[in-house]
């Protein structure tokens, strides 16, 4: 019988005859295709990057300080001069809203940081020792779990007052028990598999077996979470600004610049519109980058 | 079955009592006197002191934690800094406003949420499936307020089909309840959709076409009913978040909901009322996952195997992570 | 055979599984027919394409990866392959049934099992959900499983009483055609034995032609009339159970036996084919037993050789008959 030859077949083939290295199969490059193949999340990478990027490059590409208070130039429309408009002190949108993604992003990342640090670790531990240990802590959780996170954040905000570093330990504590539970989880499902009973069988030694078996198949997880969680955070943050528990003035917090213009939404809705925008482009990004990530590390659902 | 029930329902003393102690850990560390709020900056020193003797503020705090537990248990939370009324009676008006919103947003969320996520799972990686999560991930990645801001702009103002703020009649709950459904919606799609594309790789649904069973029956019969625990146990999750944490929507609408009321009473210091409402909350929030829990139990039957056979409290949840990965 | 008891008949069936990634040769050019009432094994490897054959037979190749690329399945006269999703239905659990590998898995585990049951029997006949109940209760008890059980879920039976249950299934309409894809092999031995016996016994009451999917020859032995034997795709040796059993051919089914242990001789090791099965997703142009066959010849690299008839009804695929056949 002739071998019998597709349209798919001929296009593989053409594909492999493009590839100059032989393919290798690790599960990093494995997971690495899968996410170069899934487009949206390839998107969410590069204005993810891109807003990293301007946050880098803030005081470049700002064409006013963030501070500066114009009176002649209050309330304007978006024009050449003020891309995104002026607000009520004068100051430049466009400009708060580049600088907003310094101080957005990094407070953000302190609080993926902390949350991770507090909730993660005791997730981590309580997961990993089992027992006793597992179930104080995550009772623990179980009642901060029942106090909503947006008041649980006022709470606390309420005890330290306003600040950056009381508004990340705000979220830190806010975002606690879900944290907690999410590492814990992956621990588990890293320590159920058989290859750890399998090695375990062979004689791998404990700290061989953190190190080489479980902290590398947990980690993909848990950096899916802690993607996801920046969205969340910047969110956060700008429910807790527009509330007026979040930063003070004249921080250019996105949720805050957000929140100034919410007086003047009739006559000047510019002065929420680029604000949010920013607020929603970064966190789409974040999202979709997070999903990507779960899609790319989770080969059973391809 | 029944033991199972009483056991988490014992569960829930500890909780409130955890919660209790949260919350006066935070009194005892939160700047400001209260008396301050209640009697404003002119009292006198003596009034200040009277006032404090009157509330128990200069009890040791263990006193003050006993004399609330003991309260509590006679349904007494206190009366509020600000009114002098009794807090249950000022939480419970504003927790039915709450209950209704949360319970209209669920329904509108997951309703949506589920239908999208198994229309997603079905056409996986077409465009139809990216269309439907990327429109889900939408009002995810927008602060509510925001789409609250919008809807308002678009229903009250332009077309003035819907009251902007007020709940004077039931027309204002729409928008609320639109809002808060549609922030929690990829919530539900992401987690029908893996759900659902777990179950319908399953051999038992290979068994249904086998049998020569149509699609969508197969959907709808066979595979829904496997999928659904982790969305019921989201939306648990959901219902017992949203009924405290609207607050924000219930600011931009200004409804007197029972998590507006708490948050105006940790800024006014107003302890009897944070106590009382987050108490209110975490009792809901630990029932409804009870009820969601012992739902797991009709859904799935095998479930009743393992809660007989001993392995308590974590079947269920155990069940739900595992359906939701 | 005669041409007016021919239940199937199946030709030149190619399919594909065709990824981003790459497409793969499940079966090549398979031909086969089958009586009424007669049972052909499908004996291979794991991999050889035994299950992708059963799946096209279903028309439930996976989407959208399974293509049928050429070939035609005739059932009864009717041409399968150009059937619609729908007319498969209406086909499927009334004249082709299956039994799938794993009891485990194979059952809804949130609906009693009678109610699995009558679910296929209220698909393919007209009567009232009670009548298909009542019937599904007489299936169960045709399985030898109490027909009281019917309330019971699938998780409150073991392994081999849910392989019964699938069989009822399966059974319930009478089909024309059973299909069995390695139904003993995830059960304990003492189970497996019982449960060929009850699918021979139902199948020889009821006429029912079979198709039994196993990589076991004494599965093979017991229950069926004919055997072909598959590999990488193809068929690469078929006949009658005599003809395979007292005078193998192809050298791969002649390895196949070598490597059983035999109750009669004492062997320190049992026979290995060496290598293993060629990559399906690349095939050679040549014969794919190639480059594991100990009777390999220098025109065996250069050419796929054609099936031939070497004794009525029993066909090889392999060089060496093609050459010394004609």
């Amino acid at each position: 019988m002739a071998k019998i030859y597709t349209p798919a077949m001929e296009k593989i083939a053409k594909k492999n005859a493009k590839r100059k290295k032989p393919r290798q199969s690790t599960p990093g490059y494995e997971a690495w295709k899968r996410f170069k193949r899934n487009k949206t999340a390839f998107v969410g990478l590069i204005v993810v990057g891109l807003m990293i990027l301007i946050a880098l490059l803030a005081p470049l590409i700002a064409p006013y300080d963030y501070q500066a208070q114009d009176y002649t130039a209050m309330l304007q429309a978006p024009s050449a001069e003020h891309l995104f408009g002026t607000d009520a002190l004068g100051r430049d949108v466009f400009s708060r809203c580049i600088y907003g993604a310094r101080y957005s992003l990094v407070i953000a990342l302190f609080c993926v940081l902390a949350a991770f640090g507090l909730g993660g670790g005791l997730g981590i531990i309580a997961g990993y020792f089992g027992g006793k240990v597992d179930t104080i802590i995550m009772r623990i959780m179980d009642v901060f779990q029942a106090i909503p996170q947006v008041l649980m954040a006022i709470c606390i905000v309420a005890v330290l007052g306003n600040g950056i570093p009381q508004l990340v330990v705000a979220i830190m504590f806010s975002a606690m028990p879900t944290m907690a539970r999410n590492n814990r989880a992956a621990v588990l499902r890293v320590r159920s598999n058989d290859y750890v009973e399998a090695s375990q069988a062979i004689g791998v030694g404990q700290g061989r077996m953190i190190i080489r078996h479980m902290i590398p198949n947990a980690v993909g997880v848990m950096i899916i979470y802690l993607v996801g969680f920046i969205a969340a955070s910047i969110m956060m943050m700008s429910s807790l600004s527009y509330i007026g528990v979040g930063l003070a003035a004249p921080t250019p917090e996105w949720g805050l610049i957000l929140s100034d213009g919410k007086a003047y939404l009739r006559t000047a809705p510019y002065m929420m519109l680029f604000p949010a925008l920013m607020i929603m482009i970064t966190c789409y990004a974040f999202n979709l980058l997070g999903d990507g990530l779960r899609d790319a590390f989770d080969p059973r659902l391809k | 079955m029944f033991k199972y029930i009483i056991k988490r329902i014992l569960m829930l003393i500890p909780i409130m009592l955890g919660v209790m102690v949260i919350i006066f850990a935070l009194k005892v560390v939160t700047p400001g006197d209260p008396v301050d709020q209640i009697l404003g900056e002119s009292a006198t020193e003596e009034q200040r002191e009277a006032k404090r003797e009157e509330l128990g503020l200069n009890d040791p705090i263990i006193v003050q934690f006993v004399d609330y537990v003991t309260g509590v248990v006679r349904l007494d939370f206190g009366e509020s800094y600000r009114t002098g009324e009794p807090v249950l009676q000022e939480l419970l008006p504003r927790l039915e406003i709450s209950i209704v919103i949360c319970f209209g947003a669920v329904a509108i969320g997951s309703v949506i949420g589920v239908i999208l996520g198994i229309v997603s799972a079905l056409k996986k990686y077409t465009w139809v499936d990216s269309l439907v999560l990327t429109i889900s991930m939408f009002f995810t990645s927008i602060p509510a307020f925001c789409v609250a801001l919008v809807l308002i702009y678009i229903f009250s103002v332009n077309l003035g089909l819907l009251p902007a703020t007020g709940i004077d009649t039931p027309a204002g709950f729409v928008l609320p309840m639109v809002v808060v459904g549609l922030s929690s919606l990829s919530n539900y799609t992401r987690i029908t959709r893996s759900s659902m594309l777990e179950v319908i790789s399953q051999d038992y649904i290979r068994t249904a076409r086998a049998k020569g069973q149509k699609e969508g029956v197969i959907v709808r019969r066979h595979a829904l009913r496997n999928a659904i625990i982790p969305v019921a146990a989201a939306i648990g999750n959901q219902m017992g978040h949203q009924l405290g944490g609207a607050l924000i929507i219930e600011t931009v609408f200004g409804i007197p909901g029972i998590g507006k009321y708490i948050s105006d009473a940790i800024i006014a210091r107003n302890y009897p009322s944070v106590l009382g409402g987050v108490l209110l909350l975490a009792f809901l929030f630990t029932l409804i996952n009870l009820i969601v829990d012992i739902s797991f139990l009709i859904i799935d039957p095998r479930l009743k195997k393992t809660l007989i056979a001993g392995n308590v409290k974590k079947a269920p949840r155990k069940l739900a992570v595992q359906g939701g990965k | 055979m005669e041409q007016k008891d021919k239940l199937l008949e199946v030709k030149n069936l190619v399919v594909h599984y065709e990824t981003d990634e790459q497409v793969v040769e499940a079966v090549n050019n398979i031909s086969f027919h089958l009586g009424k009432g007669e049972v052909l094994g499908l004996v291979g490897e794991t991999g050889a394409g035994k299950t992708t054959i059963a799946l096209s037979l279903m028309g439930l190749l996976p989407k959208p990866q399974g293509h049928v690329i050429q070939g035609s399945i005739i059932l009864e006269g009717e041409e399968l392959t150009n059937k619609t999703n729908k007319e498969m239905q209406k086909i499927r659990g009334n004249k082709v049934s299956m039994i799938f590998q794993d009891p485990m898995t194979a059952l809804n585990p949130v609906k009693p099992v009678g109610e699995q049951i009558a679910e296929v029997i209220r698909l393919h006949q007209h009567v009232s959900k009670k009548d298909a109940l009542t019937k599904a209760m007489d299936m169960l008890k045709l399985v030898g499983i109490i027909p009281e059980r019917y309330k019971d879920y699938p998780h409150q039976f073991s392994g081999g009483m849910k392989q019964r249950i699938i069989i009822a299934i399966a059974l319930a309409c009478e089909p024309e055609l059973l299909i069995a894809d390695e139904p003993t092999t995830a059960l304990d031995v003492t189970i497996q034995a019982q449960i060929l016996e009850l699918m021979k016994n139902l199948q020889r009451e009821n006429g029912t032609s079979m198709i039994m999917i196993t990589h076991d020859f004494g599965v093979v032995a017991d229950i069926c009339d004919r055997c072909a034997v598959v590999y990488a795709g193809e068929i690469v040796e078929q006949g009658s159970i005599e003809q395979i059993f007292d005078n193998p051919k192809h050298p791969y089914t002649v390895a196949l036996f070598g490597s059983i242990p035999s109750l009669d001789k004492d062997v320190d090791r049992l026979h290995v084919i060496p290598g293993l099965v060629c990559d399906p997703s690349d095939l050679p142009q040549y014969c794919s037993f190639y480059d594991r066959c100990s009777e390999k010849c220098e025109g065996c690299h250069s050419c796929d050789p054609k099936a031939v008839e070497i004794e009525p009804g029993h066909f090889v695929k392999c060089l060496k008959y093609t050459q010394g056949g004609k």
